[in-house]
């Protein structure tokens, strides 16, 4: 292994051991659903909670709002996409020329996507209210993840570089907003705990919410 | 602890507060919100003033700031960074304007949030820390110390209960034409313990005759406590936890006093919630009896044909606005509708409804909260554009708190409309047999 293998492999060692942690700490317990007889059917409810209730016709915030979903669909596949390319590139793995091109491609789309987020932050006074130097830098630092993979996919002589900048994201990842990445799927989970187990979920099939 | 030095003992106690509520359900909203704003279009608030203040993500930032400050290592270290705030005088003010003064915990933003928080779970621990900081909103606070010092939020004294409770019961008796109808007064051994909201009997007592008459003709076994009845619990909405669980130990105590099957939960949305959803939580036990909205109980007598109906005695259009808690927290969703497609001729849903309807801006004890009135009506707007698009000339919804709400947004926007609790329907809508030997 090299030295920046080394580097991210530690990196990755301290982010797995505090995931883990925080994953534990937060992870829903028996009986965390509340103590009330319940009335639903709460797995089917934990599934859609991933699935149905994602959807634009049932999310008001997605529907409403189809570039910026769109622009966050396309961020988080490719960050997705990164973290995949991330661990063949470890491990040297190779992999077709055509599906190395697409990739690069596809990290560029994901790169800009990301960037659209971001100028939608700063250009927007709403967003800026709420926002600290912590959303605008998690934007950046993964954005430049998705852009430095794209171009170690197109140059080998990045790969070091991308090692050491993947092992200081997944440092940051516990510290600021980037956490939601341990905390979404848990999210999700508690949401269709708690409709599931008052039989809100899963609901009605169609568009309700539009006005 | 950051700045633990300089915080006042009621300061120390908010933080114990919070850090007694660091659950995993706690950990996982706190740390998920990733500020996309995009749940601003989902609060009423919001969209009535495009104050971001209202987005439901800066709600969320009015307690997460706290957390990161005073429990997380970054928070301590690098506080500006992360948006890590002290609990200081500026936080705190800002927190009773926006927690007490700009949210209903209707949830609807949590439904539609991209990730997922449980916006409103959030708020009311926020509300919490505040109910250590003393800085509940007066109204609600003394709403909460009525139910508590005198056992219903409008200090109704128990003779002033009875004699409208006997006033009713006669006349009861010279609608239905029988003399052996009745309103029962804490009989025990019945099957149902029928609970009221206090503004029943002090200013709308014909929902109380409605659904005595559904008793009357279902002839189901019921009684009303004169010691015990008030289905409100507004320590639900000012966030404190033993208040909360002191009036559920107290109905709880009156179910086994009288020894009901049933505990049947008037036309109230956050009574509803509270009693059935939150109060075991609160009390550390489940229930040993069954706890019901009075809709689903209507509901019921219809699927079973306990009563009969006739819609045509109901033939103006009628819309129904959904409950917050009733529906979106609540899951009591379709009855309503049932009720009402079986005692009403015409039936117009209003849009969006169900689990994505808007509150109507009188959650969350904002009803109470005399200071943020003016905030309370504005917000209201949208629910008076949805009932107008509707066309109809009655607002059916199950809850006293949106009656109130209702008829004050029907006066401001002048929406000409009358409205009504489920059971009011229903009880023109009843067909009686006569009684033997009329």
């Amino acid at each position: 292994m090299s030295g920046p293998q080394y580097i991210l492999l530690a990196c990755f060692i301290v982010f797995a051991f505090g995931a883990r942690y925080r994953i534990h700490r937060a992870f829903p317990r028996p009986g965390s659903g509340g103590l009330a007889a319940g009335r639903g059917d709460v797995p089917h409810a934990v599934l859609y909670s991933f699935t149905g209730a994602m959807m634009p016709w049932k999310k008001e915030t997605a529907g409403r709002h189809p570039i910026s979903y769109a622009l966050g669909i396309g961020y988080h596949a490719g960050i997705f996409l990164g973290f995949l390319w991330l661990v063949l590139l470890f491990f040297g793995a190779g992999l077709p020329g055509i599906l190395v091109s697409a990739s690069a491609g596809l990290l560029a789309i994901s790169f800009l996507c990301g960037l659209g987020l971001l100028v939608k932050r700063v250009a927007t006074p709403a967003m800026r209210y709420f926002s600290n130097a912590d959303d605008y830098f998690s934007n950046a630092i993964v954005s430049g993840f998705t852009a430095l993979t794209a171009a170690a996919l197109l140059n080998e002589g990045a790969v070091p570089a991308l090692f050491v900048y993947a092992g200081v994201l997944l440092l940051y990842i516990p510290v600021g907003k980037l956490r939601h990445a341990i905390y979404f799927a848990l999210a999700r989970v508690y949401l269709g705990l708690f409709y599931g187990r008052r039989g809100v979920w899963p609901g009605k099939d169609g568009r309700t919410w539009q006005v | 602890m950051a700045g633990l030095n300089t915080l006042t003992p009621d300061q120390r106690k908010a933080l114990d507060a919070l850090r007694q509520r660091l659950t995993g359900r706690f950990l996982t909203h706190v740390n998920s919100c990733v500020h996309c704003g995009l749940c601003g279009e989902s609060c009423h608030y919001y969209l009535k003033y495009k104050d971001p203040r209202f987005i439901p993500g800066n709600k969320v930032e009015q307690i997460a700031r706290l957390y990161r400050r005073y429990f997380t290592t970054a928070g301590r270290l690098l506080p500006k960074w992360i948006g890590a705030a002290d609990l200081d005088e500026e936080s705190i003010g800002e927190m009773v304007d926006v927690i007490f003064g700009g949210c209903t915990m209707c949830g609807r933003c949590s439904v539609h949030c991209s990730i997922g928080v449980d916006i409103p779970y959030l708020v009311r621990i926020a509300r919490t820390m505040l109910v250590e900081l003393g800085l509940v909103p007066e109204g609600l606070q003394s709403t909460v110390n009525a139910a508590i010092e005198t056992g219903n939020n409008m200090a109704i004294p128990r003779e002033e209960l009875v004699d409208t409770l006997k006033w009713l019961e006669e006349d009861l008796r010279m609608e239905v034409e029988d003399d052996s109808a009745e309103i029962p007064l804490d009989a025990t051994g019945k099957h149902v313990l029928y609970t009221l909201n206090p503004r029943e009997p002090k200013f709308f007592p014909l929902s109380i005759s409605a659904i005595a008459k559904v008793f009357y003709a279902a002839g189901e076994s019921w009684t009303l406590s004169t010691h015990c009845y008030d289905v409100t619990n507004y320590a639900y909405f000012s966030g404190d936890d033993r208040k909360a669980r002191e009036l559920t130990e107290r109905l709880s105590a009156e179910m086994k006093k009288l020894g009901a099957g049933v505990l049947a939960l008037a036309e109230c949305g956050h009574g509803f919630r509270a009693i059935r959803w939150e109060g075991p939580d609160w009390i550390q036990r489940a229930y040993s009896f069954p706890v019901v909205s009075v809709v689903e109980l209507m509901a019921d007598y219809i699927r079973s044909g306990r009563i009969r109906l006739d819609p045509s005695a109901n033939e103006a259009r009628v819309t129904l606005h959904d409950p917050c808690n009733l529906v979106r927290a609540g899951g009591v969703i379709e009855e309503q509708r049932f009720v009402l497609n079986h005692a009403v001729s015409d039936f117009a849903e209003m849009t969006p409804n169900r689990v994505d309807n808007f509150c109507c801006g009188g959650g969350g004890g904002q009803l109470s909260m005399g200071e943020f009135r003016d905030r309370r009506v504005e917000a209201g707007e949208i629910k008076a554009d949805q009932i107008r698009r509707t066309g109809a000339k009655i607002v059916a919804t199950p809850c006293h708190n949106c009656i109130d709400q209702l008829m004050e947004l029907n006066q401001e926007y002048g929406l000409g409309v009358e409205i009504k609790t489920v059971a009011e329907l229903l009880a023109d809508a009843l067909v009686l047999e006569k009684p033997a030997g009329k």
